[in-house]
C-alpha cells in the first residue's frame, strides 16, 4: 500500500495519522501442535477402521435399524417428559425454598436432601419396586370410605415409573438452579420496580424473571443434555425400550456383538445432543441481550451505517 | 389353581432378558426362546393368557413373593437357598459349561489366577466361581478373578476379544454363544454340576401343582420334546417334572 499525503501536510482539514504497517504475530508452535494432533487423529482413525473389534459392517447394518430408531424416539420422549416434570416441580420447590413459610421451606429442603443425596440408579430401582411395595393405591377418607382404588400390581407401567423417577430426581437439581437464578437478580431491581408502582407479579414477570433467565438457561441446557444420557439408566426400572436398552440388551444380546451396537447408540446420543446444543445457543443469545458491552455484528453494522450517514451530512 | 388367577384368565410372568436361547428378543422386539415357547404351551394347557413382564433378574423372586408376578421364567436354577423364598416347578436340567478361545485352552478345574467372565447374579457368579476360587486360595494359589458383566453378550464378547480367559454360563447359553460366535469360541471341558431349572412360584401356592400337571401333560403329548428340539436344547430334557427338586 502506498502512502500519499502523510509526509506533506494537507492544505486544509485534519491530518490523518500515518497508517501502521502491521504484521500479524507469528505462531510457529501452533502449527507444530496442529500437525502432531492431526497425525495422531489420523492414526486413531486408521486403527479404528482396521480393528475388527469395532465391527463396522454391523455398525452400518444397524445404524438406521427400525428398532434403534424406535429407541431414539423413546429416549427423546423420556427426556422431554422427565425434564418437563423436573422443571415444573423445580419451580414449585424453589418458590417453596424462598418462601417465608417454614413448613414449605422444610418440605422443600427434605425433598432436595433425599433426591439429591441418593444415586438416581438406586432411585430408579426403587420406583420399579413401587408396585410390589405399595400394591394398591386408595384415595379416600382415612379409615373411612374409599373413593378411588387402583391396583398398582395389575398395571404394567415401566415407562411412567421411569418418567417419575427421572423427573423427581431432576426436580431437586432444577429447584436449586432456579433459586440461584432468582437470587442472582440484585434487590435494587425489585425495589426500583416497586418504586415505579409495579405489582409483585409484574415485577417478577417484567424485571426479575427476564434477568434470572440469563442465569437459569445455561445450566438448564446442561441438565437437559445430561438427562438425555441419564435415560440410559432406566433399564434399572426396568424399562427396556430406550436407545441403550434396545441396542445393548436386545440386539447385541441376540447377535453377540456389543461393541458396534454401543457405537450405534453413542452415535445417536451424539446426534441428539448436537441438536440440543444448537437450540441452547440461540436461547442463551436471546436471554443475554443487553448484558455484554461488546457489540454484535448486527449492532456494529447499524452503528457504521449511522456514522457514514452522519458524515455525509 | 389359585382363584384370582383363574378369574383374571392371565398368568403374569416375570422374565429377565437377555439370556439366549432361553429368553431374548427377536428382530421385532418380541420376547422369544425355549423358555417362552414352553411357558406359552403350559399357559395354553391351563387355559390362561401369558403376560410377560420384563424385570431385573434379582427382582423377580421378590416380586413373586410380593404378588406382582404369578411365576418367574428366567432360567432359574433351583437351589436350596432360593427354595427358602419360593417354590420351584422343575422343567429342565442344565449344567455349567465354560467357553474359551480356540488355541487358548483353559481347564475349568485349574483356573486359579485366570480371569473368568460371568453375567452378574447368575449361579455361576454367586456359587460356582466363588467356590472354585476359594479352593484355589486354600491351596495357596492365586484366586480366580471373576469379571462380572451386566449382560451375557458382554461376557461372551470379553472372551472373544481376549479381555478375559474364559466365561462360565449355563450349558444351553454357552452352547448358543459358541454357535453364534462362528468359530471364535469353543467349549472348555464338559458340562458339570447339572442342576434343575425351575419356575419359581409363591411359597405354598397351589399354582405349583397346576404348572406341574400342565408340564406333565406336555411331556406325554410330545410337545415338550418338540419345543426343546426347536431350540437345540434336547440334552437338558427331563422325564418327569418335580417340585423343589434342587439339592444344590
Amino acid at each position: 500500500m502506498t502512502v500519499v499525503g502523510s509526509s506533506a501536510p494537507a492544505p486544509s482539514g485534519p491530518v490523518a495519522p500515518p497508517p501502521i504497517d502491521a504484521v500479524p504475530m507469528r505462531h510457529p508452535w501452533r502449527w507444530v501442535s496442529a500437525v502432531v494432533i492431526v497425525a495422531l487423529v489420523g492414526l486413531f482413525i486408521y486403527g479404528a477402521a482396521t480393528n475388527k473389534a469395532y465391527g463396522w459392517s454391523t455398525y452400518f447394518d444397524y445404524l438406521f435399524n427400525e428398532r434403534i430408531l424406535l429407541g431414539v424416539l423413546n429416549t427423546l420422549q423420556l427426556t422431554v417428559y422427565a425434564m418437563v416434570l423436573g422443571v415444573v416441580l423445580g419451580i414449585a420447590l424453589s418458590v417453596m425454598r424462598l418462601s417465608p413459610n417454614p413448613v414449605f421451606r422444610w418440605v422443600a429442603w427434605v425433598f432436595l436432601w433425599v433426591f439429591r443425596g441418593t444415586p438416581v440408579y438406586v432411585q430408579l430401582v426403587f420406583w420399579g419396586l413401587v408396585p410390589t411395595i405399595y400394591q394398591n393405591i386408595q384415595l379416600g377418607v382415612p379409615f373411612g370410605p374409599s373413593l378411588l382404588h387402583i391396583n398398582l400390581q395389575s398395571l404394567s407401567i415401566p415407562f411412567l415409573l421411569a418418567v417419575i423417577g427421572l423427573g423427581l430426581n431432576e426436580a431437586a437439581y432444577m429447584a436449586e438452579i432456579i433459586r440461584a437464578g432468582i437470587t442472582s437478580v440484585p434487590e435494587g431491581q425489585t425495589e426500583a420496580s416497586t418504586a415505579l408502582g409495579m405489582s409483585w407479579g409484574l415485577t417478577m414477570r417484567r424485571t426479575v424473571l427476564p434477568q434470572a433467565m440469563r442465569v437459569i438457561i445455561p445450566p438448564t441446557g446442561n441438565e437437559l443434555i445430561s438427562m438425555l444420557k441419564t435415560t440410559s439408566l432406566v433399564t434399572a426400572v426396568p424399562y427396556s425400550y430406550d436407545l441403550y436398552s434396545i441396542a445393548s440388551r436386545e440386539i447385541a444380546a441376540r447377535i453377540f456383538e456389543p461393541v458396534p451396537l454401543l457405537l450405534v447408540a453413542a452415535t445417536w446420543y451424539l446426534v441428539v445432543t448436537s441438536i440440543l446444543m444448537v437450540g441452547q445457543h440461540y436461547l442463551e443469545r436471546y436471554f443475554s441481550r443487553g448484558i455484554s458491552r461488546k457489540l454484535t455484528a448486527k449492532q456494529l453494522l447499524a452503528l457504521a451505517k449511522a456514522q457514514t450517514e452522519a458524515g455525509r451530512v | 389353581m389359585p382363584e384370582d388367577i383363574r378369574n383374571s384368565g392371565k398368568l403374569i410372568i416375570g422374565v429377565n432378558i437377555p439370556y439366549a436361547p432361553n429368553e431374548f428378543k427377536d428382530a421385532d422386539g418380541k420376547i422369544v426362546g425355549f423358555d417362552v415357547d414352553l411357558m406359552n404351551a403350559v399357559a395354553g394347557v391351563l387355559g390362561l393368557t401369558p403376560e410377560y413382564r420384563e424385570s431385573d433378574f434379582a427382582k423377580i423372586i421378590p416380586s413373586i413373593d410380593g404378588g406382582t408376578y404369578n411365576v418367574g421364567m428366567s432360567s432359574f436354577t433351583d437351589t436350596k437357598e432360593r427354595q427358602e423364598s419360593v417354590d420351584f416347578v422343575d422343567y429342565f436340567t442344565a449344567g455349567t459349561l465354560w467357553a474359551q478361545r480356540p488355541g487358548a485352552p483353559i481347564d475349568p478345574n485349574e483356573a486359579c489366577g485366570k480371569k473368568v467372565a460371568v453375567q452378574a447374579t447368575t449361579v455361576q457368579d454367586t456359587e460356582e466361581l466363588p467356590a472354585k476360587s476359594a479352593t484355589c486360595t486354600e491351596a495357596g494359589k492365586p484366586a480366580i478373578e471373576i469379571v462380572r458383566f451386566d449382560g451375557q453378550d458382554a461376557a461372551t464378547n470379553a472372551v472373544v476379544l481376549g479381555q478375559v480367559d474364559a466365561m462360565s454360563a449355563d450349558s444351553p447359553v454357552t452352547a448358543y454363544a459358541i454357535k453364534q460366535s462362528n468359530g471364535k469360541l469353543e467349549a472348555a471341558g464338559e458340562i458339570f454340576e447339572a442342576a434343575p431349572y425351575g419356575w419359581p412360584v409363591k411359597k405354598g401356592s397351589p399354582l405349583a401343582e397346576s404348572l406341574l400337571k400342565a408340564l406333565q401333560h406336555l411331556i406325554e403329548t410330545g410337545d415338550y420334546k418338540k419345543i426343546a428340539g426347536n431350540w437345540g436344547v434336547e440334552a437338558g430334557m427331563i422325564a418327569k417334572p418335580v417340585i423343589n427338586g434342587g439339592t444344590g
